[in-house]
């Protein structure tokens, strides 16, 4: 083949070229650690990415709210736990009131100990959260849903609730929406029955020195219930403490997954890529090597 | 003798030829175009002299180039070609990083929006939450002008580079149209055979005007070639030349059309298929193929968060117990001409139906054909209102609005990345609760439970309105099996059926107010459940689980009446990054391959054409010895006729 002397110049260039371009590629995978730089290096994986980053930060996302009804769970647990205990107070001053030797003085000081373990109850029923939300009001939660009445009629003591049904939730992953509060009626009971209507009559029974064999029995009967009530939401918070545990290590899995999976689309390969430039190295120096003692040919050096 | 001294001459000046054409060679060696030049020689014609034919000398019959025609042709090809992918590659690589990038890109602001939606999920009430959703949504709207500004610059450069393109062009067309005319009077003035250098010269001004388009050359017999582009759109004839400019009227796609001036100065538009290939193809492919499109799915994408995020946002009450406003404007369908009276919309409740596409709206002789300007697929419209199609709908499309022959360019999604704003400035007005609420009384013994009450649509309610005196009971009749409203019943349905546990019961309330009704367990007779409004409702976040999910509920890409979406937002914009990254792949591989075909092509070429400085030393001391041998013959000459004179003396 017939050689013009164009062609060794721009043979020679080109091959530099393109050896320069090769090593430059592999040097900016080495400078930012990704095999990808460009969505047109492999356009497939870039998408693939782009959709396992989402998966990977809703992911996070639920890990956050995992926390956030973790705490909401225990206050509301810390809140049932002191409510708890007051009834279970109530109950042994029942017990003691229903003592047939207990003078009307001592029944009137029983009453004002109950007296002051009603309000102590229903500080617990109308409690804030940090955000300054009523726990037990369900979804209006700006408002206290426990209200102290008086019967107009006997003066019982009592409490109505304004709060509502509504329970909040939170997701916790893709498909469970915990709920992480609990309506003041299911644990308190309503205006007609629960803690308060128990302590209020309770109360004015003994203040107004009623049959006490019949009281001390209706009072410890619906004692006992309101503390079944408290307890029944206290074993419900109890298993979803466990579930939220659950999906904590569940979601480091899938984090961990996620990130793996990131890592396998996008990042380098250290032992790979430097190998690979020490390669394009040697065939660069090749190149320029070649070039020169190629273009240094001329029989006009020897021409006199 | 004087046959002799004449014979010496002759290759006296043979040799002076090949040395100078060795010299016109050397000199040219690095000169564009330059095909190497050789000295064609034949002997001379012979004498018959006393019975035999003697020869009298050398000739030098011509100059010729060393030209070969396919193999320019598949130089000319392969340039052609690379210069298209080239000038493709130079602007689809810019698309491809903008989107890709992490933090230019779409993907981290969704997320991040997204994220904020839930944190508001969890926390309802707090208002920092509130605030970040509406700041997130800001930098995610941001984020859509930011990438559409960007893509809008890059389009920009496309115009610039097409520009210079045409002028490039406009210039090699008139150094063309002169060269032709040069060379026809050579031809003239050479006996047939024209100017070698005055070839090159025309041949390398073809080769440049060939990188910026494809070019087609036709001989003539004046020896002028006529020369067409693209698809055969005449550019130069003989010695006048047109010129290419971007003129000031729209086309169909919104473009500035192409301007084609002949000698008369009369422009005439030139449809784009007609400049295909070269530098200037590249252009006009990169911004129909590449720019265009991303425009427009960005366009698609924003216009589909706004008006599903909207949808859902206008079906939640806010703090204040107020329905929720739209969460984000985007701009509605541009159309040309703006004021003839046709209305078209999105479609929200066919939103998947949407393409991005833009459409050509036409009366044709009473009958309304709608027309996708990129694919030319042509449906008919029902004149009127309310037609459907592909997630939009088409509003006041008559004779009125529309007469006969008249058209309208629709371009329904395209603008929308650029015009989404946020509307909501208030935490406050975060519509995070849904607007009603349902509870249960039940009687012992009875396992009746709501699960859910979604509201799916508002009726007459208007957005910022309060939503209030919605109370109604239903209470469960055991032997019917129903549930009995009322009284008063308050434009709710006087009874509702429930068959089985899980059961999901629609109810159309007052105002045409629509419920989804999810109710398990067993209800026991004088179960009573309760609707009513939510207000109040401050720590209610079902409104915005329900918001949030549109992260993950697949939205987009669904069939033409809206049925079964197939992607994400998210999916949506990866589909984007793969579609531009695969082209860009595409003519980064192409123009490799182009590359290497115009390597060989142009090694085959100068194999044949291009000039050899050994070859041409060669040649030097080949021809100054022949110079050399042919003075010797004259001085032979002239001492054998110095001793005829000496013999004579």
């Amino acid at each position: 083949m017939r050689v013009s002397t164009n062609m060794i110049y721009d043979q020679g260039v080109r091959a530099l070229q393109t050896q320069s371009a090769a090593l430059l590629h592999t040097g900016q995978q080495i400078a930012t650690g990704r095999k990808i730089l460009t969505p047109a290096d492999d356009p497939v994986a870039s998408a693939r990415a782009l959709d396992v980053t989402q998966s990977k930060s809703v992911n996070k996302q639920f890990t956050t709210n995992q926390g956030y009804a973790e705490d909401a769970l225990k206050l509301v647990e810390g809140q049932l736990d002191g409510a708890g205990e007051i009834i279970q107070y109530a109950r042994e001053r029942a017990l003691a009131a229903g003592n047939p030797v207990l003078s009307p003085a001592d029944r009137q000081s029983i009453a004002t100990d109950l007296r002051a373990q009603f309000d102590a109850m229903l500080a617990i029923a109308n409690t804030r959260d940090a955000n300054g939300d009523y726990l037990f009001a369900g979804y209006r939660s700006n408002e206290a849903p426990f209200e102290k009445t008086v019967d107009a009629g006997t003066g019982a003591l009592g409490s109505s609730y304004v709060g509502d049904s509504g329970t909040r939730t939170m997701q916790v992953s893709s498909s469970r929406f915990m709920p992480v509060s609990f309506g003041g009626e299911t644990v308190f009971g309503t205006k007609d029955e629960g803690v308060f209507k128990v302590l209020g009559e309770f109360i004015h029974a003994l203040e107004t020195g009623a049959d006490m064999a019949v009281e001390v029995g209706k009072a410890l009967d619906g004692l006992d219930a309101d503390l079944d009530r408290v307890l029944t939401t206290r074993a419900q918070i109890g298993s979803q403490l466990v579930e939220v545990e659950q999906l904590g290590f569940i979601g480091s899995d899938l984090d961990l997954q996620y990130a793996s999976t990131l890592s396998d689309l996008q990042d380098l390969d250290y032992n790979e890529a430097i190998s690979r430039l020490t390669q394009q190295r040697t065939y660069l120096e090749a190149a320029q090597q070649s070039f020169m003692k190629t273009t240094g040919l001329s029989l006009f050096n020897y021409l006199s | 003798m004087s046959s002799l001294l004449n014979i010496g001459l002759t290759g006296l000046n043979a040799s002076q030829a090949y040395l100078n054409t060795t010299s016109h060679n050397i000199a040219n060696a690095a000169t564009p175009g330059f095909h190497r030049q050789s000295v064609s020689q034949a002997a001379r014609d012979p004498q018959f002299l006393g019975g035999a034919f003697f020869g009298t000398g050398t000739g030098v019959t011509g100059v010729k180039r060393a030209y070969n025609e396919l193999l320019e042709t598949q130089v000319l090809n392969a340039d052609n070609r690379r210069a298209e992918y080239a000038a493709y590659n130079r602007f689809i690589s810019q698309v491809d990083n903008v989107l890709a990038d992490a933090d230019t890109g779409l993907t981290p602001a969704l997320n991040e929006f997204f994220g904020a939606m839930q944190s508001v999920s969890s926390n309802p009430t707090n208002v920092a939450a509130r605030q970040a959703l509406i700041s997130t949504g800001e930098t995610l709207v941001a984020r859509f002008r930011t990438l559409d500004t960007r893509i809008g610059e890059i389009a920009d450069g496309v115009h610039t580079d097409m520009t210079a393109s045409m002028a490039s062009i406009n210039g090699y067309a008139s150094a063309i149209a002169e060269l032709n005319q040069r060379i026809t009077v050579s031809q003239v003035g050479g006996a047939g055979s024209a100017a070698n250098d005055l070839l090159d010269q025309r041949d390398q001004a073809i080769a440049e005007l060939n990188k910026l388009v494809k070019v087609s050359a036709v001989p003539q017999r004046d020896g002028s070639l006529s020369i067409f582009i693209g698809s055969g759109q005449a550019l130069v004839l003989g010695n006048d030349a047109k010129q290419l400019s971007i003129g000031d009227s729209l086309d169909e796609n919104g473009r500035r059309m192409i301007m084609i001036t002949g000698a008369n100065g009369k422009g005439a538009p030139i449809a784009e298929s007609f400049l295909s290939g070269g530098e200037l193809g590249g252009l006009l492919a990169v911004r129909r193929d590449g720019m265009e499109p991303a425009q427009r799915s960005l366009g698609l994408l924003a216009a589909s968060l706004a008006t599903a995020f909207n949808e859902q946002h206008q079906l939640g009450i806010d703090l204040d117990g107020e329905l929720g406003v739209p969460f984000f404007s985007v701009g509605g369908a541009k159309l040309v001409p703006p004021t003839s009276g046709v209305e078209v919309s999105i479609d929200p409740t066919k939103l998947a139906g949407l393409t991005g596409a833009d459409y050509e709206l036409r009366n044709d002789s009473g009958t309304f054909k709608l027309t996708d300007i990129a694919t030319g697929k042509t449906v008919e419209l029902n004149a009127g209102n309310d037609f459907s199609y592909a997630g939009l709908k088409f509003d006041n499309v008559d004779a009125a609005t529309l007469p006969p022959g008249q058209q309208l360019f629709v371009y329904p999604t395209r603008f929308a990345a650029a015009s989404l704003r946020v509307e909501i400035d208030n935490p406050r007005n975060v519509a995070a609760a849904a607007p009603v609420l349902a509870s249960t009384t039940v009687v012992a013994g009875s396992s009746l439970r709501v699960d859910s009450v979604i509201t799916t649509n508002l009726g007459n309610r208007n957005a910022g309105q309060a939503l209030e005196s919605l109370s109604v009971n239903y209470t469960y009749d055991a032997v019917a099996g129903v549930f009995n409203a009322g009284p008063p019943l308050g434009g709710w349905p006087a009874t509702l059926a429930y068959s089985a546990p899980g059961d999901m019961l629609s109810v159309t309330g007052p105002d045409g107010i629509e419920l989804e009704l999810k109710i398990s367990g067993t209800p026991a007779a004088n179960d009573v459940i309760t609707l009513g409004d939510n207000k109040g409702g401050v720590a209610d976040s079902r409104n915005a689980a329900l918001l949030g999910a549109l992260q993950t509920d697949k939205l987009m890409f669904g069939a033409g009446d809206g049925t079964t979406p197939s992607a994400t937002l998210n999916n949506a914009y990866a589909q984007l990054v793969a579609k531009v990254g695969s082209k860009a792949r595409e003519v980064q591989a192409g123009e490799r391959t182009q590359m290497s075909l115009l390597a060989q092509a142009t090694a085959a070429r100068d194999a044949v054409a291009g000039v050899n400085l050994d070859e041409e030393a060669a040649n030097l001391v080949r021809f100054q010895q022949s110079y050399q041998a042919a003075g010797r013959v004259m001085s032979v000459a002239q001492r054998l006729f110095d001793e005829m004179l000496a013999i004579a003396r």
